[in-house]
Parts: structure tokens; C-alpha cells; sequence
């Protein structure tokens, strides 16, 4: 079967006049329709460099994509006329950002943001459309509605809009939890909870359908809760409409609640993929293992949590070899000399290490 | 429910305006003083002067009187009465300025967003223009401008426009590049929507008030400039009463009979004023923030 969306060899850089970064070195990953992959690594291991150049948005420059193709359905995104991408983005690549504060725009209410979502999409033709396409006002037309109508108060187009989808809206508003939905669409963005804005974020991104979504950190400004329930939203978009989610997350108990994969990233390399159960039951990496024993677990008895000793390394001037192995307490004399590949050691569990290699 | 309004004129929008602009008594003056001067200015143009006490242009033989009942604010060095040409001045001063500001902040808008929001080529090519007009002393263009077209109200318009939008173009550029990096414009791109739409309706709404109550700071810059044009001969032409014109005119009797410059100077003054007050009490009105607050 043929992958929906496929990463090969990726490779960015972030350039300036003095330095340069290497913030994704060679990434191969693959997702299949339906499936959650959830990205996992440390604060600047290039998982949201990773989301945004899916989404072909990273800032150019700094950002330069040295190699690597990104495929979708087929087509390399990287080589796309910005026009093309436009018609792929939103309907079949979407992106939830990290801060839903500021992922809003202030001066429209939430009733006026959904409805424009609803509107792109109901104004997209049916052959650009990516996601189950649906209709509910075939005779509505684009609106000229003006950034003037604050000041002067004219909105005819946008409040015939607003009129026409506001049963949508509603029930979007409900499927992702929102009690009384009413109140919420009235208000402007400042107004509403960090929980709350984030929900509209996925409300928006829902309505759409997307065949992938990029969620980037979404529940990294919730609390535990409210993580649970947007979580389990996921995990119903992915069941109910078929959408592939690529979930970035610093969190690994948020991947081993809902990822169908997980792919672990070190210093803008893809270190160890596998299924979800499998990384968590027998990590092969000695990166994934050391993440792993710096959770806190009530069964464990231990005086003290074990971290993994030392920093993140300096991208400007990464570590020969394998990237970890000033870190690695497994590491020997081959490790600082070659870089790992990432290997299939064993069924569908990817590993970039010499130490599983030589099994 | 959401606003389900069908009217075209969203008549709770803009009462919330008015109720937070009412709720200061700054800038509740900064609105009386607007409203007055637009409605004499419109109601003297429309009635073509008929409604003044005098006429504005007759000669008359009681020269520079003090202010007395028949003659409110005195008569000037011809006779004239000054109220009625302070009132008879006031279609000329509301015209310029308006005329000028749309010009520039709507050029400012157009060019100044996608400077800002595209970058690269066109942002240098549309800066460098700006760097031009802004390399001239904006008088002495305006002048030179003036002077080619003829004098003349209209042709002052145009003179001034040039000069004064590259000033709305570098505003509306800087305010752009700190709004383009914001997240909810790349969640539109995210989104799937083009330049042209985020341009219109992410970007334009949220530097709009500041464009606005820059110009309405601005205005009496405008009137103030207007009046040098007129003054040097190439704006408004002799018998106009032309606030500034009339003011440059008058000003060698302003010790011995203050109140003909100064009732023209002083309606610059209020006038201006009266703006920049409107200006800030609309930079409120359009703060989301505080929008809230009024429901």
C-alpha cells in the first residue's frame, strides 16, 4: 500500500551570515491513512522544523532545505508552487500550533473564525478537495466582507455567512467539548481559557477534515484534564474521518496514550521508530531507554529518578559520529567515528545504533 | 447564537464604538468637536455661505472692529466679518485634509501590507521609493508639485498626497512584519489561504486603528501645510477664507487687532485638536480588549 505522506532523506538547515544549524539531518518517515505517529524528543531536536516543512512553512530564510523529498499522495510538497501548496494546505496538510492564545486572531470573534474555515471549505471545488468533501450552501460565493466592517459597521456578506453555517458551527463546537457553545462563538479571543482556544483550534482544523493533521504540541498548554479529553479528540478524528495525525510532543506519556508509532528524534535525527508498544515494552536505543527511565513510575522503587547525563548538544557543532554518544554510557570505540544508519532490526522497529546493529 | 444579524449595517457593532467613545469624557470632546466642524463644514457648503451672518467676501468700510454683538469675533483689515469667514473657511479645511489623508493612508495601506507581507524584491523596490519622497523636504516637493499643476485648491491636493503617503507606507510595512510573524497568520497559511486574503482580512484589520488614529493626529499637520501652500500663492487663492491663509494674512495685525488671526488660528487649533482627542479615544474603541468590556 502506498503511503499518504512520505519523508525522504530530509535535511534542513538554518543559515546566518555567521553559523549555520543542522536542524534535521536525513529523516526518513513514513505515515499511512489513519495511523497516529507521534514525534518525541527534547526541546530543539528539530521535531517542529520537521512539522513545519511538512507544511512547507518554515521561514526561508533562516531556513534552507538542503535535500530530501517530502511526498504526499504522490507529489514532492517541495518542489510545489506556493499557489499548489496553498490548495494542499488546510485541506489536506493542517497544522495545530503550540500556543492557542496566540493561534487566533484578535480582532475576529470565534464565530467569525469558524465560519471562515467553514467558508474555504465550502468554496473549495470538489477535485481540489483532499478530505471527505461536503456541502451543505452550494449557492453561497465567496463574500467580499471587509477588514473595514469594525469601524463602519458594514458586514452584509459576513453575517449572511454566519447566518448560513451557524448550525455547523454549533455542533463543532460540541464534538470538541465545548458546554455551552453559544456564549463561546461571541467571544474574542482574550476572553476565552487557554483550553477553551485550543478546542477552537481543533474545532477549526475539524471542520476542515484534513487528510493530515500536524499537531504541534497541543496539549503543552493544557492541564491534565483537558489533555485527556483533547487527546481523545484525536484519536476520534482519526477514527470517524480517517485522518493521519502526527502528533510533535515533548510528552511521552501523551504519545503512549493515543500513538499508533513513535518516532524518537536526537539532535535533528530520527533515532528509533516503532510501534507504540513496542518502544515502550523494549527500547533499543540507548537515547529512548534513558527518556524512558527519567519518567516517574509509583511502582518503581528508586531513591532517585535517573536522567540522562550531560545536555543537548550544540547544533552548530554536533558530535562526530553518532550524535549521542557523549552521552551514551553504552558507547565504544566505533561510535564517535561513524554515524549510525537506521536500520530495521527487527519487525517493523527501526533503530539507529551500533550496538543493535551487530545482533 | 452568533451574530445572526441580516441587516447590511451592523448597527451593535457600532454602537459599542460609540458607547466606549461616550465613556471618556476626552475623547466624547474629541468627537463633539469632529461632528460640529464636519456639520458646518457640510451644511456651509451645501447652502453655498447663505446661512453666514455676513458675507464673507464683502468689503465693507468699518475696518479691524473689535468684537461687539453685530460683529461676534470683530471685522478684519477689509471689513469683513471674521466669524463668517471663519465659519465660510470651513469646507476648505475639511476637504484638504480628508482628501489627502484617504490618499495616503489608502496608498500607504496597499503598498505598505504587501511591502511587508510578500518581502524580498518588491518590499525593496517599494521602500526605496518611499526613501525618495521622504529624501525631499515634503514643503518644498509639495511646492514644487503645486507649481507645476497651478494654484488652486485641487491641484493642493495633489501636491500634498505624494508627500504624504511614503509616511502611512512605513507604518503600515513596519506594523505588518510584526503581525506576519504572529501565529495566527501562519495558522491561515496553515490553513490553505492565499497572500491577497490574509492580507485583507488578518493583516489590514488588525493596523487599521493604528493607520486611523495616525491620521487622525495627522490632520492638522495637513491643514497646517495646506496653509503654507496658500500662503506662498500656490494652495487656496486670495479672497478664500481659508483658515490659514487668512491667519498668514492677518498676522501683521496681531497686536493691534489680535482677533483677526487669531479666530482662524485658533479654529486650527481646536480643530486639530479636536481630531488627535477623536484619534485616541478610537485606538479604545478598536482594542478588542477593551471592546469586550462594553459588550
Amino acid at each position: 500500500m502506498q503511503n499518504l505522506l512520505e519523508i525522504r532523506d530530509l535535511s534542513v538547515k538554518y543559515k546566518s551570515a555567521v553559523k549555520e544549524i543542522k536542524a534535521l539531518d536525513n529523516v526518513n518517515l513514513s505515515t499511512d491513512k489513519a495511523q497516529i505517529v507521534a514525534i518525541v524528543g527534547e526541546s530543539g531536536s528539530g521535531k517542529s522544523t520537521l512539522g513545519l516543512s511538512i507544511i512547507n512553512l518554515l521561514q526561508k530564510p533562516p531556513a534552507v532545505v538542503d535535500s530530501g523529498e517530502i511526498l504526499f499522495n504522490g507529489n514532492d510538497l517541495l518542489k510545489m508552487k506556493e499557489k499548489e501548496m496553498a490548495d494542499i494546505r488546510g485541506t489536506g496538510i493542517s497544522m495545530i500550533f503550540q500556543e492557542p492564545m496566540s493561534s487566533l486572531d484578535p480582532v475576529y470573534t470565534v464565530a467569525d473564525q469558524i465560519a471562515e474555515a467553514i467558508h474555504v471549505r465550502e468554496t473549495r471545488t470538489p477535485t481540489r478537495s483532499y478530505g471527505p468533501f461536503s456541502r451543505t450552501n452550494p449557492e453561497l460565493k465567496r463574500g467580499t466582507d471587509g477588514g473595514l466592517s469594525r469601524i463602519i459597521g458594514i458586514q452584509l456578506p459576513k453575517s449572511r455567512k454566519e447566518f448560513a453555517y451557524s448550525g455547523e458551527m454549533v455542533d463543532v463546537l460540541k464534538r470538541v467539548q465545548i458546554a455551552d457553545p453559544e456564549r463561546v462563538l461571541n467571544k474574542y479571543p482574550h476572553e476565552l481559557s487557554g483550553g477553551i482556544a485550543q478546542r477552537v483550534m481543533i474545532a477549526n482544523a475539524l471542520v476542515e477534515k484534513p487528510a493530515v493533521l500536524i499537531a504541534d504540541e497541543p496539549t503543552s498548554a493544557l492541564d491534565v484534564t483537558t489533555q485527556a479529553q483533547v487527546l481523545k479528540l484525536m484519536q476520534d478524528l482519526r477514527d470517524e474521518i480517517g485522518s493521519s495525525i502526527l502528533l510533535i510532543t515533548h510528552d511521552l506519556a501523551v504519545a503512549a496514550q493515543i500513538a499508533d508509532r513513535v518516532a524518537v528524534m536526537y539532535a535533528g535525527e530520527l533515532v528509533e521508530l516503532a510501534d507504540v508498544t513496542e518502544i515502550f515494552e523494549e527500547p533499543l536505543h540507548p537515547y529512548t531507554e534513558g527518556l524512558l527511565n527519567s519518567l516517574p513510575r509509583q511502582y518503581r522503587d528508586e531513591e532517585k529518578l535517573q536522567g540522562i547525563p550531560g545536555d543537548v548538544p550544540d547544533l552548530r557543532a554536533p558530535p562526530s559520529g553518532c550524535k549521542f554518544h557523549p552521552r551514551c554510557k553504552y558507547a565504544f570505540d566505533k561510535c564517535p567515528l561513524e554515524r549510525p544508519e537506521l536500520i530495521t532490526v527487527k519487525n517493523n522497529h527501526k533503530v539507529a545504533c551500533f550496538l543493535r546493529h551487530q545482533e | 447564537m452568533a451574530r445572526t444579524s441580516r441587516l447590511p449595517f451592523d448597527t451593535k457593532e457600532s454602537a459599542t464604538t460609540f458607547r466606549i467613545l461616550r465613556s471618556s469624557i476626552v475623547s466624547t470632546t474629541g468627537l463633539i468637536i469632529v461632528i460640529g466642524f464636519a456639520a458646518i463644514a457640510v451644511f456651509v457648503w451645501l447652502t453655498n455661505d447663505a446661512i453666514l451672518p455676513y458675507n464673507p467676501y464683502t468689503i465693507t468700510n468699518a475696518l479691524l472692529q473689535p468684537p461687539s454683538f453685530s460683529h461676534f469675533f470683530g471685522t478684519d483689515n477689509l471689513g469683513r466679518d471674521v466669524l463668517s469667514r471663519a465659519l465660510a473657511g470651513t469646507p476648505y479645511d475639511a476637504e484638504v485634509p480628508v482628501a489627502v489623508l484617504s490618499i495616503a493612508v489608502t496608498l500607504g495601506l496597499a503598498t505598505g501590507t504587501i511591502a511587508g507581507y510578500v518581502g524580498g524584491i518588491v518590499e525593496e523596490a517599494v521602500m526605496r521609493v518611499t526613501d525618495i519622497f521622504l529624501a525631499f523636504p515634503g514643503l518644498v516637493l509639495a511646492l514644487a508639485i503645486a507649481n507645476s499643476l497651478g494654484p488652486g485648491t485641487n491641484n493642493a491636493i495633489l501636491a500634498l498626497a505624494p508627500v504624504w503617503w511614503p509616511t502611512y507606507t512605513r507604518l503600515a510595512r513596519g506594523e505588518t512584519l510584526s503581525i506576519k510573524s504572529l501565529l495566527y497568520v501562519e495558522a491561515s497559511r496553515a490553513a490553505g489561504h492565499r497572500a491577497r486574503y490574509i492580507i485583507l482580512h488578518h493583516i489590514i484589520p488588525n493596523i487599521i486603528p493604528v493607520l486611523l488614529v495616525y491620521a487622525t493626529i495627522d490632520f492638522g499637520n495637513v491643514i497646517l501645510t495646506f496653509s503654507v501652500l496658500s500662503f506662498l500663492g500656490v494652495g487656496a487663492q486670495v479672497p478664500a477664507p481659508e483658515w490659514g491663509l487668512t491667519t498668514v494674512l492677518q498676522e501683521q495685525y496681531l497686536t493691534s487687532a489680535p482677533w483677526a488671526p487669531m479666530i482662524p488660528a485658533l479654529a486650527i487649533v481646536v480643530v486639530a485638536l479636536g481630531f488627535s482627542l477623536l484619534g485616541d479615544g478610537l485606538r479604545d474603541a478598536l482594542d478588542p480588549n477593551i471592546r469586550s468590556l462594553f459588550g
